[in-house]
């Protein structure tokens, strides 16, 4: 398992190394840099600005330099364990990233855990009565679920709590260390906005790994031991049941670090969400590639982990 | 068969929910007003303070070589219409703010993380304006109180010599950097002065200083005497040097970097009302009281505490939650006049609506170096065929007045030039129509000039206004517009670069002088005319107004400059004056509109009052 493990963390670099490729011709290509914002500011600036000085900017940054230049200075930096100097900021985004990205994985985690939580329990009722009036009401559930984007159920819940409680999570941001309730406070309605989606996926996936589960021979074998039919369900079917669950899961971390982004703003995180609208708005390629490295590279080690997760849950499975 | 789903089990789930959200909900912090008895202290202090205010000559001599000179590079701030003003001792409503002196830190929202934290460098109102203004003093201000007046800040008095080309200030004696950090003395105003105009550094909107005071030439006379040539006689500099982006620096400062000043407030600061205590990026930044503010008993909160939220629903909802007591701005971007009275309908009255009319302008840039409009007959007729009235009623809902090339009031009044029957506004539509077909059928689009796409910013009201220009051309047969709707970078390089026929753009400005709208578009090869577009005559005005000191005769020029422009055949089309919104709870006092919303950001003179009567008329009354 553990060379199985050491080939795909080797896969990791191209894999990365593509992905930053990727972003900075994106880059590239999209109009815009970062001198031409530093003058104008990020509203529709007001000013005496021209395009001679514009240049002047551009070339004070490097910005007129050929791309493969800029990007081999910056894979150089990485390399040295540099990532860079924000061109906004003009402070290390390590530093930045070191604040933000716990707090986004914090919100996403919560996220999971939530939709794990409710989505489980959900699929597994659903599954059990099948066609059934629970069951309709679960699945309706899930379609809604699946058909409502984050960040309206997100707006919704904002409108909900102000106008309806005339109370919203607090603006005042604290770590977990520093504050764990108002952690909490702020960290409970967005992580719920962002798991409504997960946990309708997760419960239909569950519903139907249940559905085939539960048809399977070793399930009547089980039954006609004398087991508990609680016994049955959930130490029976319901691991055979998760693998799928597991699956999507790896996929949903991923799909929540998008999604993070329009929460953060609304429900006003400091998470690396709003530091990459800040970057794109800015045009600043340097906090851009700093991030979407650091999620790739996250995304790559939980599917890792997710991967060596089913040779624990179905012992069937081995690596070589 | 055993049954499955005990209630245990059944319930297990929900119960996670219900336990998490009553945590979630039960220990959340109420904004609480802090209301103690507190001391009022009675200071008795009759300040005598003279200030020696001379008038400029009427008439100035300059030669023909210096306007030459001067035409290519100045930029042009004119004197408003505010006069230095005397300063007055400590006023009555300070004795009364200093009696409810707001014991606590003081919720506030901002809609920005802040850039940069040095005010002289970059160009954004909300990120770098905001954030510094608080922590310095500029020579001369806005008052706060009466904002169309120029009184001193740091300078005690300030003189002009007979020929209008040297001002000596007299500074405040015993003026503290924060924290007790020395004195300010003139040779910090001479390091600031020489700090702004320092070659080739960036400098966005303090830029100005450059084209009319020389690098190194001010002159630190005694300790709190400084005399600043200019280089020319010009009334723009009083006007200029008042807006919150010149703000005084202390010269201990000089071995700090540009990119430290940037990026670390801890590594300045200023002998401003408030000093900075700390920035949780894209969360919050605050600051606390200067205990030894030269202008004591201000400010009057314990701390400024200003969360910045993205979010325009977000800011909405936590005004109406008692999150915040106010804007920090007197704008918000994205919170429309509209939101704001309905948010002011919402809390039933106690936050209120602040509306300040036109801070802004919507306009049609046309691209005059390429077809179809490097024909000046074709920028005329889309002058002409605009309805501004029902434009601004669509886009704005009413919430401004029809576009004219300068302030709403400077020159001219756009609310009456329907009755005047100016073209391009007259009340029968058809008239202004006619013409406009006229015009484009000579140019040979006799049905409207086709496919032309409208580079325009991917904002809600940006997107309104483009929409409603394709939609009026369109409906008057005038031209047939596709909106090609992008985000702020690349609409400003599409202007210059891409292949579209126009641009619709909002901009703000800085002061009410129309010098502002003149470095903005008439000036050559700035952002705003890449293409270059002009005109003898109003090459000639820029100059001459620039160079007027008889306010009178400059308004004149500057009338004269906009009946030019009036002609149609500019590379501009103004659309609306539009107006900001911003919200104050009505139990904070003393906030008086500003000119524009890039003024008076100091939070130096408005107060907590608890007491406060909830006003019975609609808005926000100081």
């Amino acid at each position: 398992m553990w060379q199985y493990a050491s080939r795909r963390l080797l896969l990791f670099i191209p894999t990365l190394f593509l992905a930053t490729i990727m972003v900075f011709a994106l880059f590239w290509i999209v109009p815009g840099d970062a001198a031409m914002m530093l003058l104008t500011g990020d509203e529709d600036g007001t000013g005496k600005v021209t395009t001679a000085d514009i240049d002047k900017l551009r070339e004070k940054m490097g910005l007129n330099r050929p791309i493969h230049i800029q990007y081999g200075a910056w894979v150089w930096d990485l390399m040295k364990g540099d990532m860079g100097t924000s061109l906004w900021y003009k402070n290390p985004i390590i530093d930045d990233l070191k604040e933000r990205f716990p707090v986004t994985i914090e919100l996403a985690l919560l996220a999971i855990l939530m939709a794990f939580v409710a989505a489980v329990p959900l699929g597994i009722i659903s599954a059990v009565k099948q066609d059934t009036k629970i069951d309709y009401a679960s699945r309706v559930f899930a379609l809604i679920g699946i058909a409502m984007p984050s960040f309206w159920i997100g707006l919704l819940t904002i409108y909900a709590l102000a106008y309806g409680l005339d109370w919203l999570p607090p603006l005042e941001y604290a770590t977990i260390t520093e504050n764990p309730l108002l952690n909490l406070e702020q960290l409970f309605f967005p992580a719920l906005a962002l798991a409504f989606h997960d946990m309708a996926f997760t419960a239909r996936v569950t519903r139907s790994a249940m559905l085939e589960v539960l048809r399977e021979d070793y399930m009547r074998t089980a039954r006609s031991k004398g087991l508990r039919e609680r016994t049955v369900i959930l130490r029976h079917a319901l691991k055979n049941a998760l693998l799928p669950v597991i699956t999507i899961s790896g996929y949903q971390f991923g799909r929540l670090l998008g999604g993070v982004i329009i929460i953060e703003s609304i429900f006003v995180i400091p998470g690396i969400g709003l530091y990459l609208v800040d970057a794109i708005i800015h045009r600043d390629f340097i906090v851009l590639q700093g991030v979407v490295l650091l999620a790739a590279a996250v995304v790559l080690v939980l599917n890792l982990v997710i991967d060596m997760l089913y040779g624990i849950l179905d012992p069937r499975i081995r690596y070589s | 068969m055993t049954s499955l789903w005990n209630k245990k089990a059944v319930f297990y789930a929900p119960l996670i929910f219900i336990l998490l959200f009553a945590v979630a909900c039960g220990s959340s912090a109420e904004p609480v007003i802090v209301e103690k008895e507190v001391i009022v202290e009675v200071i008795k202090e009759v300040a005598v303070i003279k200030e020696v205010i001379k008038e400029v000559p009427k008439e100035v001599i300059v030669e023909k070589e210096v306007i030459k000179e001067v035409y290519r590079d100045v930029m042009v701030i004119a004197t408003p219409a505010p006069a230095p003003v005397e300063a007055k001792g400590r006023a009555a409503w300070e004795d009364i703010a200093a009696g409810k002196h707001y014991r606590g830190v003081f919720p506030l929202m901002a809609i920005r993380n802040p850039g940069f934290w040095d005010v002289h460098y970059g160009g954004s109102l909300n990120t770098v304006l905001t954030p510094s203004s608080p922590r310095f003093n500029g020579l001369v201000e806005y008052n706060p109180v009466n904002p169309t007046e120029i009184i001193g800040d740091l300078a005690k008095t300030w003189e002009v010599n007979d020929a209008g080309d040297v001002y000596t200030f007299r500074l405040h004696e015993g003026v503290q950097w924060s924290k007790g950090r020395g004195e300010v003395t003139s040779a910090d105003i001479k390091f600031t002065l020489d700090r702004i105009t320092m070659p080739d550094a960036l400098r966005a909107r303090t830029g100005y200083l450059r084209t009319v005071h020389e690098h190194g030439a001010a002159e630190a006379v005694d300790k709190y005497t400084i005399k600043v040539p200019l280089m020319f006689p010009t009334a723009t500099f009083i006007p200029n040097m008042a807006t919150d982006y010149f703000k005084m620096y202390p010269k201990a400062l000089e071995t700090v970097s540009q990119d430290d000043f940037n990026c670390c407030p801890e590594k300045s600061y200023g002998s401003g009302p408030w000093i900075f205590k700390s920035w949780k990026k894209d969360n919050n930044f605050e600051f606390e009281r200067n205990d030894a503010y030269f202008k004591g008993p201000r400010p009057f909160f314990d701390g400024l505490k200003v969360y910045t939220v993205r979010d325009e629903a977000r800011r909405l909802a936590a005004w109406k939650a008692g999150q915040a007591f106010g804007s920090f701005l007197p704008w918000t971007s994205g919170n429309t006049p509209w939101n704001m009275e309905q948010l002011e309908i919402d809390t039933d009255g106690r936050m209120r609506a602040s509306i300040l009319d036109g801070v802004g302008i919507a306009f049609l840039w046309l691209r005059n170096d390429r077809p179809p409009f490097d024909n000046p007959d074709l920028r005329k007729a889309f002058y002409l065929a605009l309805n501004r009235p029902e434009f601004g009623k669509v886009a704005y809902r009413g919430f401004g007045v029809p576009g004219t090339f300068f302030s709403p009031g400077f020159v001219e009044d756009s609310t009456k030039f329907a009755k005047e029957g100016k073209p391009g506004y007259r009340t029968d539509k058809d008239v202004d129509l006619a013409e406009a077909k006229k015009l484009l059928a000579k140019a040979g689009f006799p049905d409207g000039i086709p496919n032309l796409k409208i580079n325009g910013l991917n904002a809600g009201s940006s997107m309104k206004a483009a929409e409603q220009v394709a939609a009026q051309f369109r409906r008057d047969g005038i031209a047939d517009i596709t909106l090609d709707a992008v985000d702020l970078a690349t609409m400003y390089v599409k202007m210059r670069d891409g292949n579209h026929s126009m641009s619709l753009v909002n901009t703000g400005i800085i002061i009410t002088d129309p010098g502002d709208i003149i470095n903005q578009f008439f000036l050559q090869d700035v952002l705003r005319n890449p293409h270059n577009w002009n005109d003898p005559r109003t090459d000639k005005l820029m100059v001459d107004q620039n160079m007027e000191q008889d306010p009178t005769k400059r308004r004149e020029l500057i009338k004269q400059f906009a009946d030019v422009l009036h002609e149609g055949e500019s590379h501009i089309v103004p659309l609306w004056w539009n107006s900001s919104g911003a919200t104050f709870d009505y139990r904070l006092r003393n906030w008086h509109a500003p000119m524009t919303v890039q003024l008076v950001h100091k939070w130096d003179h408005v107060y907590w009052d608890p007491d406060a009567k909830m006003p019975t008329t609609p808005g926000y009354h100081p």
